[in-house]
């Protein structure tokens, strides 16, 4: 703490440690925490959503099948920004209006007032008394509902494609051999699907990783938040002035999305290699690597 | 904030409770949770220090206003740019961001009184710039009464989200000048060598800053507007202006 | 134990198959020959239910398949009966078609562990000695993609045997492989009729046919035209049809 007690009387490389060190530079560093959250919470419930999409397409059952079309073909229909902004405010709301007719019947004014929101402060999502990291988590919360619907659509349609993929034949002998269908599906479909997937999924998360710093278009602090803010010039008004360092901070960041694209992609590779030693007529495969 | 209470009278009420009811309401340590919102951006008005919290004369008014009206407050920030969007729909209760009163925007939120007098918006360039630069390009931040000034007065306006985004502007000789509030602008001045410079007109607009509430929160308006009574009489906000704005005389 | 009787099946206006039955009694080996488009392959299908014939009826051991119409015309009404069947009537392709994603040795383990309850470790067991007889012992923790076509056949056969299946269908077992992979593939055939064991053979080899063979069934246009033991059909021939078949794929003359 002594080493860094007066930062208007150090210098140098002692000056620029103290500066990377302050608190508000480790909430920098901790909001990269932020985007790890967002891609492993994400990628899961995306590949369950886009795996229920796919499936609901497929089904002999006339609605599922037309519930699986509209999901996937209406998010692949409109910009994802407009998503991205729209379901957070939408979900927040209805959320509150839930909880609002629940918790507050009593309540006989509207919650729509010419242009104000209001419900009772019982039915506030968090609550007003909440620790202000409540209020972020559920900024986040709200984030990766939007992300996984969104991704999740994605998904739908790569894993149908790649359901589709896989060759009739394959499923025919199961069948031949007295598989049950939902057996069939298990064990012989589903499988076999992940080699068609993989290129599309591989692709769609090198996308989810680029569409992390949407995060700070919903208002969550993220790295891009902290970067810009960080960056920013610095008048007398703060412990460690500065002209505008903003370059520096985003090449910090373009590093670190480089790097982070860079290991999936290696990642992705290896996969790949796995799927395809054990893999189908290879003449099957060719265009699909042909045209990655 | 009417509503919050209205909500608890009336549950009491069902429970017949009223005495209580009015012990409640009226017992001074009574405080439910205010959350005020702002830019943190926006030095010294409000900013995010090294410590990576909100600081600045508004981080001091706020404090103190909310607890001359016994008010439990959180800080919550939130862009410029949604930060009407946002109270209106009850993110937070009240804005708190160098914000100043204008008609336009009092049709859509209440204001309080000001807290921070009318202030000259100038007009800042780099050393050397002509006076008719503010004929020019000029940078201003979105949604702002300089933004809305600078389009109307036969300059090219140029928008940016932040207000650290309109100097950088000037420096790299994106815009020829950059309008904004003298409070915000000063410190760039005289920190920076003779590098910039304000150039001689400027602009009075705006009624002062104020508090922004939703319309409906009148109760919560009537404490604040005591608070702010309180701290102009007995001089302390006129010793945070001159605090924070390098001795700058509040005249309240 | 298997009998079709008066099968018709068509696509659309194409009618393949206009009235056949046979019948392949226990210890049978039948083979099905005649031109590309005679309907064989489509017959064998029709046995075990893959293709569904539009009339006719399908007995496998007294047990008579019952039909239902749906929407889509005649289907099987009772979904257990078809597995039970096709359980018992392993079939043998043209193109192997083993699951690319397991390994040899999880390719013959895994129906009998997912369709016939068999213990895992007793089905590994059974399924390394099916593979052993089969010649392909030491491949059983390879992937089908880097077998040879005649190992992935015999890796085939050897799936269809471990359902202990009361009988077999190969559908053109050796027209996808080279000359020097047919070889080994007709010889574990060889074996297996030489077993006793209840066949029906869809093929293009006329020699193959000849040595495995006890009832021979040449099919022209979807209708039976000539049947009977391998001496008969191949040398002592009665229709001109036949003849000029055998004489195209170089049988005689």
């Amino acid at each position: 703490m002594e080493f860094c007690a007066d930062p208007s009387l150090i210098s140098g490389w002692r000056w620029l440690a103290c500066y990377l060190t302050t608190p508000k530079h480790q909430l920098f560093y901790l909001s990269f925490l932020t985007v790890f959250a967002l891609l492993a919470i994400t990628a899961p419930v995306v590949l369950l959503m886009g795996f229920a999409g796919a499936v609901a397409r497929l089904s002999s059952f006339a609605p599922l099948r037309w519930l699986g079309t509209i999901y996937t073909s209406m998010v692949r229909g409109v910009p994802d920004v407009i998503f991205f902004l729209f379901v957070p405010i939408a979900l927040d709301q209805l959320v509150e209006l839930t909880r609002h007719k629940i918790k507050c019947p009593q309540v006989t004014d509207a919650v729509y007032r010419g242009n104000e929101f209001i419900v009772c402060s019982e039915a506030k999502m968090p609550l007003q008394d909440a620790a202000a990291w409540v209020h972020q988590g559920w900024g986040f919360v709200l984030a990766v509902i939007a992300f996984s619907i969104v991704f999740g659509a994605f998904a739908a349609n790569t894993l149908f494609g790649a359901l589709n993929a896989v060759p009739e034949k394959q499923l025919e002998t199961a069948r031949a051999f007295g598989f049950t269908e939902r057996q069939t599906f298990r064990k012989i479909h589903v499988p076999q699907m992940w080699t068609y997937a993989l290129p599309g999924l591989s692709n769609l998360w090198m996308i989810l990783i680029k569409a992390t710093p949407l995060l700070f278009l919903l208002g969550i602090e993220d790295i891009v938040y902290w970067a810009r803010e960080l960056g920013g010039s610095k008048t007398g008004y703060f412990a460690y002035p500065h002209p505008d360092w903003r370059l520096w901070y985003f090449l910090g960041l373009l590093v670190f999305y480089l790097l982070l694209t860079w290991l999936s992609g290696k990642v992705f590779d290896r996969l790949n290699q796995r799927f395809n030693r054990q893999n189908i007529d290879q003449q099957v495969l060719k265009p699909i690597e042909a045209g990655r | 904030m009417r509503v919050s209470i209205f909500c608890k009278e009336i549950r009491l009420k069902n429970l017949t409770i009223s005495l209580m009811a009015a012990a409640v309401l009226s017992a001074p340590a009574f405080a439910d949770t205010v959350r005020l919102g702002t830019e943190g951006a926006y030095a010294p008005f409000n900013f995010v220090n090294d410590n990576g919290e909100i600081d600045g004369f508004e981080r001091e008014v706020g404090d103190k206003l909310c607890e001359l009206a016994e008010l439990d407050c959180s800080w919550v920030k939130n862009d410029w740019d949604s930060i009407i969007p946002n109270l209106v729909s009850g993110n937070y209760d009240v804005i708190i961001a160098g914000m100043s009163i204008t008609d336009e925007r009092d049709e859509v939120i209440d204001f309080t009184q000001d807290y921070y007098p009318p202030d000259p918006s100038m007009y800042m360039a780099l050393a050397g710039t002509k006076d008719d630069a503010i004929n020019g390009i000029v940078a201003a931040q979105t949604s702002t009464i300089q933004a809305g000034y600078v389009a109307e007065s036969g300059a090219t306006l140029v928008e940016f989200a932040t207000p650290d985004e309109t100097i950088a502007a000037v420096k790299n000789g994106e815009a020829d000048a950059v309008l904004a509030d003298d409070g915000f602008l000063r410190k760039y001045v005289t920190e920076s060598n003779g590098e910039l410079v304000f150039l001689t007109p400027t602009v009075s607009l705006g009624g002062g800053v104020g508090l922004g509430l939703r319309e409906s929160d009148t109760e919560l308006r009537d404490k604040l507007n005591a608070a702010i009574d309180t701290m102009k009489k007995d001089g302390s906000l006129n010793e945070l202006i001159a605090k924070w704005f390098d001795g700058k005389k509040g005249g309240y | 134990m298997i009998e079709l009787r008066d099968i018709h099946k068509a696509y659309g206006h194409i009618e393949v198959l206009k009235g056949i039955s046979l019948t392949a009694r226990r210890g049978d080996v039948i083979a099905l020959i005649g031109s590309s488009g005679s309907g064989k392959s489509t017959l064998l299908r029709c046995a075990n239910l893959l293709e569904i014939p539009q009339r006719g009826d399908i007995v496998f051991n007294g047990d008579t398949v019952r039909w239902a119409n749906k929407l889509k015309g005649r289907q099987p009404a009772d979904k257990n009966q078809v597995r039970r069947m096709r359980t018992n009537l392993s079939m043998v392709f043209q193109q192997f078609n083993l699951w690319a994603h397991m390994t040899v040795l999880q390719n013959v383990t895994e129906a009998p562990v997912s369709v016939l309850k068999k213990d895992p470790q007793l089905a590994e067991q059974q399924g390394r000695e099916l593979l052993e007889k089969v010649g392909i012992g030491d491949k059983c923790d390879q992937y089908p993609s880097q077998l040879s076509g005649g190992q992935q056949q015999r890796a085939a056969i050897a799936r269809a045997l471990a359902m202990e299946p009361a009988a077999m269908l190969f559908d053109e077992p050796t027209s996808a492989l080279d000359p020097e992979l047919e070889a080994e593939v007709v010889k574990v055939i060889k074996t297996l009729a030489a077993e006793g064991r209840t066949m029906l053979i869809v093929t293009h080899d006329m020699k193959m046919a000849f040595d495995v063979a006890n009832h021979v069934i040449f099919l022209h246009d979807g209708v039976i035209v000539e049947q009977g033991t391998p001496e008969h059909v191949f040398q002592q021939t009665q229709s001109e049809r036949l003849q000029q078949f055998l004489h195209a794929t170089g049988t005689i003359g």
